[in-house]
């Protein structure tokens, strides 16, 4: 192998930088699961019956139910009994009521993760909602969004102060009987994020929870609910790390956006689950999460916004259902599989209402023997009239050991459609460096070039601080000494 | 003033002798053209004067500006002033053809201890530059190479040598695959640049650019070796009669 | 009674003996084989994934017969519509060269340009490497049932290193003294190394007869030669136009193909381009103009064979009333043909419900690094784009003209002859007046 591309494999196998244990006491339950484990877990949250009951009822179905397989990822059977579904810091099992009161370890983690829970210390235009392993641990600048009446808790608070709300949007955009993952959250889900935007407020700062997996051997089933009431306006980020284990981790995940009439939610993901071992590709996360907002009003818009460099396996396709006239969604992705990484992920857009109008931009990344899937689904229904889709899916391949692979399913039922979709797939390797070495452009800086060309389109609709977060991130993934 | 010196060249490909013995001198001011059938090593002699390094060279050195040109990676020849027109220019997706030269150029310029140019400055620049190659201003939203016809890009690459000013041009096959109209502005583009500081390697497998560059030397490469050394004519020779006339047996020191 | 595939290989067997004895007998042999390969393929039909969306009706139930000797008879009047300043006119009337209407001055000097009949008795060791290899028989009907029949058409050889300046206007006028008249046109044009020569082939029908145009034309590019080739298609309105256009590239040749096809009841275009030499370019674009029950089925190939070659190919088409459009669209990358770079768009406008296209783009590719884009869209004028027009005081039907004009532009903006981009702006302002809105 000639010495660039012995380069190009050593910028892209950079270590882990989150991979550290926050040393606490916890309160893990024994592995397994049962309607036990369900009423347990139910219990420790203190939940109202009807709570208890619609877990219950996911649970039944769950266990009904079969591992979908037609993803195009490889992994090993999951034991579902030997996973524990509920652990949480012992100190905050019982409610805080301000950050002081948070374990100063826990404190210090998210310090080192750079997200310090002191308001004064981060960024004034962002809330933050901490999640670590399955309880919220402290929310930021809940009084100031209070005035302006919107609610950004943890969901197991929602559950206790605006049952009706809960109850009103809970499983109605993904029902309990969806898929095998988001049956399995419904039964055991125990904390994540809950946000309400009240008539006509446009959200005063960006909603942000940052979901930390600590403990060793249970699974993060976070479950996040986000409504917009007529005319108002929400920008909302999920971040994600994990410790380094040998073991796989499982991370199932549901998230419902309600965008009613005349609003607008926007919703980005940066997500750096550990990958597991670079090497051997032994552990990391399994990223199994379902992600769906109803465009629900005319004139509503949703977009999703996803940086992927995490987990072991990526499993996930935040979709719109364009039910209101005019509607809007958008998907806007880059997905990084690097080592032994492998993802399955896309979109899909359902057109019901007219002059509805969806954007598609996939970015995949692959380096080592990554294996990166874009899988997007594009339906118009009959009633769908001048609906609108431009799908744009990009490969990038580093090296020759990597994979990318692309299925575009479109389903048209409506002949006033307009589609249009592109694609293409490139190589970056010696000839690329060659060149910009011979305009006077070192390696270095020709890598993040490349790379921060290929993503920009996908970057510039993250929210303004998180745009330069995700541009290092990459640079991590993708930096280091040449030589 | 001599400006590159090639003493002894003797390059191979995984273990394959394809430059045998190559001497070259390029004065400032002087074009030198290189002709040569297919598989001579045309190719190999400019890739290497650039830095590529898939090959090997096994004996000999190349002198550029009194510095030993074979220590230095590519990106420090190119900062030097050597620049190299690619037979293939190579496409990189994503990037734009502004961003991509604004990099070039400011590298040169901290290496010249120059001021960095901002984007105001820089455009009026490359605009100005542009029109002389006759590209229209709308390439400079374009991924470089990408999505360029064969002709495009050879006019791409004719741009960037004049926006990043080498002292030395290796020109390796930029008029093939261009009709006569691209050939004319590529010859024209090389003409106005060409100056008493400047010194031209002009690698071609065909007579026809010749008619419009008018060459101080033309040299006939085969099998890895200069085997003949000549004016102009010597290119009208060539496209009479053919390379088989000429006798490999006798090596001319250039 | 015979079927008709049967009467054409009658028609063969009793054409003259005397016909083709000039010819080489390797021409004759490839005659004789083309005419067995025809009868085993038989007409194609819908089973077919080819042919699968082209029913080709009554051509397939009728015998079409080659041109009586009789000749209808024009003037230099007829032609004054189809006339392009500044180039060489070669007027074929019913399939024969006219020498008085036609225009070739100084060409003689240098370039070879001359029957097709003549050529391949003249210059056949020339011919031999490409004809009946260019454009295969072996697995399309019409081109079997054309190398059986070939004779009219034009032989243009540009030697090395020729640049012909001023472009040569093949002007294929169709005028059958009598009904179901078939024209076997056969096209051959050799380019030199270094050379390079600017090509329209323009076909024209004058009235309302059924005739059946059945052309091939093939082409070789040689190393670092260029060929800019202009097919226009304007044949009357019960036409059928099957065409087959086929190009082979060596080393850093250029090459553009245009086509724009306004005439005929049924097209089916088959136009392939294989890139055969490193680091050859091909550029290929189409503007479909098609309206009442017309029938436009184009299938296009870019086979990149070699390293470094460089495709764009830019189909668009504007369909309204009963019209039927088929966009099929391969690109190839053969195994050591890295470097590639090939990219495709095909984009279609329905001005009408009863409109339909049939859009299908095909990438193959089994080299490893490379770039192919491709991309497509189906759709109806904007309507937000025409009401904003319509606030601006234009009236519905200048609106939907002006939109129309700027979608077909994009491809008349690819020619670079002004006197050629003329002409075409002229077919497309008629055609445009004559649809209803």
């Amino acid at each position: 192998m000639n010495s660039e591309l012995q380069t190009i494999e050593k910028h892209i196998s950079q270590e882990y930088k989150y991979g550290f244990v926050t040393d606490i006491d916890q309160e893990t339950i024994p592995v397994g699961l049962d309607e036990q484990v369900v009423r347990l877990i139910s219990a420790k949250k203190n939940e109202p019956e009807w709570m208890t009951r619609w877990r219950l009822k996911s649970y039944r179905n769950w266990i009904k139910m079969t591992e979908p397989t037609w993803a195009n990822v490889k992994y090993s059977r999951i034991d579902y009994q030997a996973i524990s579904y509920y652990s949480a810091p012992i100190k905050d099992s019982k409610k805080l009521n301000s950050i002081d009161e948070v374990d100063p370890e826990i404190l210090k983690t998210y310090e080192k993760l750079g997200i310090p829970l002191e308001e004064q210390k981060w960024l004034a235009g962002v809330a933050v909602d901490a999640v670590f392993d399955s309880v919220s641990v402290a929310t930021t600048f809940k009084e100031q969004l209070n005035k302006h009446g919107v609610i950004f808790c943890p969901f197991s608070e929602a559950v206790q102060k605006h049952p009706e709300l809960v109850k009103k949007y809970l499983g109605s955009v993904v029902p309990y009987t969806d898929n095998f993952f988001a049956a399995l959250n419904s039964a055991v889900f125990s904390d994540g994020s809950f946000v309400y935007i009240p008539k006509g407020v446009k959200c005063p700062m960006e909603l942000s929870t940052y979901f930390r997996i600590n403990a060793a051997n249970t699974g993060q089933f976070e479950r996040t609910l986000i409504i917009a009431d007529e005319g108002s306006h929400v920008s909302y980020l999920e971040g994600c790390t994990a410790p380094m284990r040998d073991e796989n981790q499982l991370h199932a995940a549901v998230v419902e956006l309600i965008a009613h009439k005349d609003a607008t939610i926007k919703y980005s993901t940066i997500q750096n689950w550990y990958p597991g071992d670079p090497k051997t590709g032994k552990g990391g996360i399994f990223n199994f999460v379902t992600k769906r907002g109803i465009c629900k009003g005319n004139n509503s818009k949703i977009s999703w916004t996803q940086v992927e460099t995490g987990s072991a396996i990526t499993w996930k396709y935040p979709s719109v259902i364009l039910k209101g006239d005019h509607s809007i969604g958008e998907f806007y992705s880059v997905a990084l599989t690097n080592n032994f990484q492998q993802a399955d992920t896309g979109t899909k857009m359902t057109h019901i209402g007219k002059n509805t109008k969806s954007t598609i931009i996939s970015k995949g990344i692959s380096a080592g023997y990554g294996q990166n899937t874009y899988r997007g689904g594009v339906k118009i229904m009959k009633g769908a009239e001048n609906a609108r889709n431009y799908s744009q899916c990009d490969s990038l391949l580093i090296g020759d050991k990597c994979g990318a692979h692309t299925f575009p399913y479109i389903d048209v039922r409506n002949p006033t459609a307009q589609m249009e979709h592109e694609a293409s797939t490139s190589t970056i390797g010696e000839d690329q460096l060659f060149y910009s070495n011979q305009r006077g452009i070192s390696t270095e800086d020709a890598i993040s070039m490349i790379v921060n060309g290929f993503c920009k389109e996908v970057f510039k609709e993250l929210p303004m601080e998180f745009a330069v977060e995700a541009q290092k991130l990459m640079e991590i993934s993708l930096e280091g000494s040449v030589g | 003033m001599i400006m590159l010196e090639i003493k002894n060249l003797h390059v191979s490909v995984e273990g394959k002798p394809i430059l045998r013995g190559i001497n070259l001198t390029v004065n400032a001011g002087e074009l030198h053209a290189i002709m040569g059938p297919n598989g001579s090593g045309k190719t190999t002699l400019a890739q290497v004067i650039a830095g590529r390094d898939m090959y090997e060279v096994t004996n000999g050195e190349i002198i550029f500006d009194g510095k030993n040109l074979l220590n230095m990676t590519p990106e420090a020849r190119a900062l030097e002033g050597v620049f190299m027109s690619f037979q293939y220019p190579v496409v990189i997706p994503g990037v734009n053809i502004t961003y991509f030269l604004k990099i070039a150029v400011n590298a040169m310029r901290k290496h010249k201890g120059l001021e960095e140019l901002d984007a105001i400055d820089f455009l009026t620049f490359i605009k100005e530059k542009m029109r002389l190659v006759r590209m229209d201003e709308s390439y400079l939203s374009r991924s470089v190479n990408d999505g360029f016809s064969g002709g495009e890009k050879k006019r791409n690459e004719i741009l960037q040598m004049l926006v990043l000013e080498p002292r030395l041009s290796v020109l390796d096959e930029t008029d093939s695959g261009l009709d006569i109209d691209a050939v004319r502005i590529v010859a024209n583009g090389l003409n106005n640049f060409r100056s008493n500081e400047r010194g031209f390697l002009v690698i071609t497998h065909y007579q026809r650019i010749l008619d419009y560059i008018d060459p101080d030397y033309v040299h006939v490469l085969k099998n890895g070796r200069i085997i003949k050394s000549g004016g102009k004519n010597l290119a009208m020779e060539l496209e009479e009669k053919g390379y088989s006339w000429l006798e490999e047996e006798q090596p001319i020191e250039a | 009674m015979l079927n008709i595939v049967e009467q054409y290989a009658d028609e063969f067997r009793n054409l003259d003996n005397g016909h083709f004895s000039k010819e080489p007998v390797a021409i004759q042999n490839i005659r004789i084989s083309a005419m067995e390969r025809f009868t085993e393929l038989g007409f194609p039909n819908n089973k077919i994934e080819e042919w699968k969306n082209t029913n080709l009706g009554s051509l397939t139930k009728t015998l079409f017969k080659l041109p009586s000797g009789k000749q209808t008879q024009i003037t230099s009047e007829t032609i004054v519509p189809f006339s392009i300043e500044g180039t060489h006119r070669l007027v074929i009337l019913n399939g024969k060269y006219l020498p008085e209407l036609s225009n070739t001055d100084n060409l003689l000097t240098t370039l070879e340009i001359k029957n097709f009949s003549e050529a391949i008795i003249d210059n056949s060791s020339l011919l031999a490497p490409y004809l009946g290899k260019i454009a295969d028989y072996t697995n399309h009907p019409f081109v079997a049932l054309n190398t059986a029949f070939m004779d009219d058409g034009i032989f243009i050889h540009v030697p090395d290193g020729q640049v012909i300046e001023n472009p040569i206007h093949l002007l294929y006028i169709s005028s059958p003294t009598d009904e179901n008249t078939v024209f076997h046109l056969r096209n051959m044009i050799i380019v030199g190394v270094n050379s390079e020569i600017t090509i329209i082939e323009d076909y024209v029908g004058l009235d309302n007869k059924e005739y059946f145009t059945n052309v091939v034309t093939e082409m070789a590019a040689r190393e670092n030669g260029t060929i800019h080739h202009i097919k226009i298609q304007q044949e009357s309105t019960r036409a059928h136009h099957i065409s087959n256009l086929h190009v082979n590239q060596d080393n850093a040749s250029s090459v553009s193909l245009d086509s724009f096809i306004v005439g005929s009841s049924i097209t089916r275009n088959d136009i392939s381009a294989i890139l055969n030499g490193e680091g050859a370019d091909c550029k290929m674009n189409g503007l479909v103009l098609a309206k009442d029950s017309q029938h436009i089925d184009n299938h296009t190939i870019l086979d990149h064979a070699k390293p470094h070659g460089t495709s764009n190919e830019l189909f668009k088409g504007i369909y309204t009333d009963k019209a039927r459009g088929i966009f099929n669209g391969r690109i190839i990358v053969r195994k050591n043909a890295q470097k590639t770079d090939a990219r495709q768009t095909n984009k279609n406008l329905l001005l009408s419900d009863s409109a339909l296209v049939n859009s299908n783009p095909q990438l193959e590719i089994y080299a490893d690094d490379v770039k192919c884009t491709h991309g497509s869209t189906t759709g109806q004028l904007e309507e937000e784009a025409l009401f904003y027009l319509r606030t601006r005081g234009l009236d519905i039907r200048t609106a939907q003209a002006l939109l129309l004009h700027g979608f077909a532009d994009q491809i008349l903006n690819k020619i670079s002859n002004s006197a050629i981009k003329a002409y075409l702006e002229s077919i497309l302002s008629n055609w445009l007046s004559s649809i209803k809105t």
